[in-house]
């Protein structure tokens, strides 16, 4: 059995659309469910998705457990050893908050990856596979968001080419969430049911593209 | 200072079509392995790329990401995955980069362009009035324009560059013959097309299309041969080329050649004793050749390249297969009788984008 650890968001803890705290879509309806039920049998599949979570920062409002780097690390210690790394964050960091530009943002899951590959937290020592994934573009009318996501809506059409430059410079898998899913209309910023469930079948593909070898009985 | 390991990454590199930076783009060793295997397997997944390559499965996500911007390989059917699915394996892109041969014969001048897979798009032939080194290079410009001229931008943009392949020496008049080869055609060739010339030996160049893009793909160590007046045999090992310094005696004369050629363009030239000598005689030479190589080499395959139709290719190959000892296998070329030009061709593809020497 392979493991692959999903760390996002409130887009990978399932956050539902309807602008209401905690609400989640059941654990079937969001993408690492998805995937789950698409190659459940060869891999366990980890939802590690915290609404509110950046990549690198603590958050001056919502709390220091927000902060992507300080939580990795335990994580990722939790759940060894992994084969799979997948990183969706980024939106959180769009809060103007945090004036971060989209190079700032794709830096900040640079220094995820950097942070992986120094612990050897995969099969046999090794450093697992990692995948970066771009989160989709905010709707252009983020609601009552706008405030807090001042500017977001431009950041976050750059984000992907950002982040396929660090992939490239970390030498890492890169999937652009924004080629299959977008944002819903509903908030701004949040996937829908359908989304997700996209979401999951491309995350599946792009898992099963990476190539593995036969595992041995 | 900054620390300089949270320096911004340099940019992703694209390739942009309209300009022409493909052309200048140099590739890098990976991607040319990565490409090579390609070429050599056709389609393959990433799984098989990296078992093949020995690189990591995220280095072939990069190089793969890479190519499929610049177009050089085939994007996968699925319409969700940048990649495709796992079960569509990754190949070239035949329309992503094409490339132009130029071969000068004895009697007459050829061009031809090719895709990135090796597969003749279009092709022009200009008759040698004499081997005036003039004649030959404004000859040699005709068909070069007239292959541009029939190409749309699209394809010009994408092309890699232009091979120049000329024989060890022609037959007639040897001071005409030495001024051609000694003649710098680069720069003429250069300036009309705006291209990078790449100038090799005729049948060498032929037997290095064979391993790119022919029979000899997964061959390794092999015989090839070039059949016309004579036999110009090359020796393939270890995907090396090696030619010999002495001739080999010729099949024919000048005179039973032109018989021939004249009987190829008639009905049933099988029936035409000038053909049927050219096979027994050329079929005698080659065993004979195999003969004398056995002594110091054997190679378990034999490939034959001449510049015949299909059905007289297939009689000279069954006559060779009787004659040579059982266990050398013979096969026909698969660049079929134009093998010098698309063996001028694949010379650019050879140096820009595959990870052996041209």
């Amino acid at each position: 059995m392979r493991s692959v650890l999903c760390y996002g968001d409130s887009n990978t803890y399932g956050q539902t659309t309807a602008n209401k705290p905690d609400d989640r879509y059941p654990h079937d309806t969001r993408w690492p469910g998805v995937l789950r039920e698409l190659i459940g049998r060869d891999w366990l599949v980890i939802e590690e998705g915290l609404s509110g979570r950046t990549t690198v920062s603590d958050d001056p409002i919502e709390g220091a457990e927000k902060n992507g780097r300080t939580y990795l690390r335990p994580c990722i210690m939790s759940h060894k050893p992994l084969d799979l790394i997948i990183i969706m964050l980024g939106t959180n960091d769009l809060k103007i908050r945090f004036n971060k530009t989209p190079g700032e943002i794709a830096m900040g899951v640079g220094a995820l990856v950097s942070d992986i590959k120094c612990m050897p937290a995969g099969i046999e020592g090794k450093i697992p596979e990692i995948m970066i994934v771009a989160p989709p573009p905010t709707a252009l009318d983020l609601k009552e968001w706008s405030g807090v996501f001042q500017g977001a809506q431009e950041k976050s059409r750059a984000l992907a080419q950002e982040y396929e430059r660090m992939a490239e410079a970390q030498e890492v898998h890169f999937f652009d969430a924004g080629l299959v899913v977008t944002s819903s209309d509903e908030d701004g910023f949040h996937l829908d049911a359908k989304a997700h469930r996209e979401l999951g079948h491309a995350i599946a593909e792009e898992i099963a593209a990476i190539g593995w070898s036969p595992l041995p009985d | 200072m900054p620390d300089m390991r949270f320096a911004p990454p340099p940019s992703v590199r694209v390739a942009e079509h309209p300009s022409g930076m493909n052309q200048v783009l140099a590739r890098s060793f990976n991607e040319r392995l990565i490409m090579s295997l390609l070429l050599q397997h056709g389609g393959m997944t990433r799984l098989q790329l990296g078992q093949e390559s020995g690189l990591s499965a995220q280095t072939i996500s990069v190089i793969v990401r890479a190519l499929e911007r610049d177009s050089l390989i085939s994007k996968g059917e699925a319409v969700r995955g940048r990649i495709g699915p796992p079960t569509t394996p990754i190949s070239l892109n035949p329309e992503g980069v094409f490339s132009i041969g130029l071969h000068v014969d004895q009697t007459y001048v050829e061009a031809v362009l090719v895709n990135f897979t090796g597969e003749p798009v279009d092709r022009r032939t200009g008759p040698l009035q004499s081997l005036e080194v003039d004649e030959v290079e404004s000859a040699l410009l005709v068909v070069l324009d007239g292959l541009l001229a029939g190409m749309s931008a699209e394809v010009r943009n994408l092309l890699t560059g232009a091979g120049l392949t000329l024989p060890r020496q022609f037959g007639g008049n040897e001071h005409e013959g030495s001024a051609v080869l000694n003649h710098d055609f680069e720069a003429a060739l250069g300036a009309r097309s705006g291209l990078e010339i790449f100038i090799q030996n005729d049948i060498t160049a032929a037997a290095s299309a064979e391993i790119l893009f022919g029979q000899a793909k997964l061959i390794n160590d092999h015989l090839f041969c070039y059949v016309s007046r004579d036999i110009q045999p090359r020796l393939i090992l270890g995907g090396r080329i090696y030619s010999g310094s002495a001739p080999c005696p010729p099949v024919c004369s000048d005179a039973a050649w032109a018989a021939l050629e004249a009987a190829i363009a008639k009905s049933a030239p099988l029936e035409n004793p000038a053909v049927m000598d050219w096979v027994e005689e050329a079929s005698r030479k080659m065993a004979a050749l195999v003969e004398e190589l056995a002594r110091l080499v054997s190679v378990p395959t034999m490939i034959l390249a001449a510049p015949v139709p299909v059905e007289i290719m297939k009689a000279l190959v069954s006559a060779t297969r009787e004659r040579v000892p059982s266990g050398l296998s013979v096969e026909a070329s698969a660049l079929g009788p134009n093998a010098l030009a698309l063996g001028a061709a694949t010379l650019p593809i050879h140096s820009r984008f595959t990870t052996e020497a041209g």
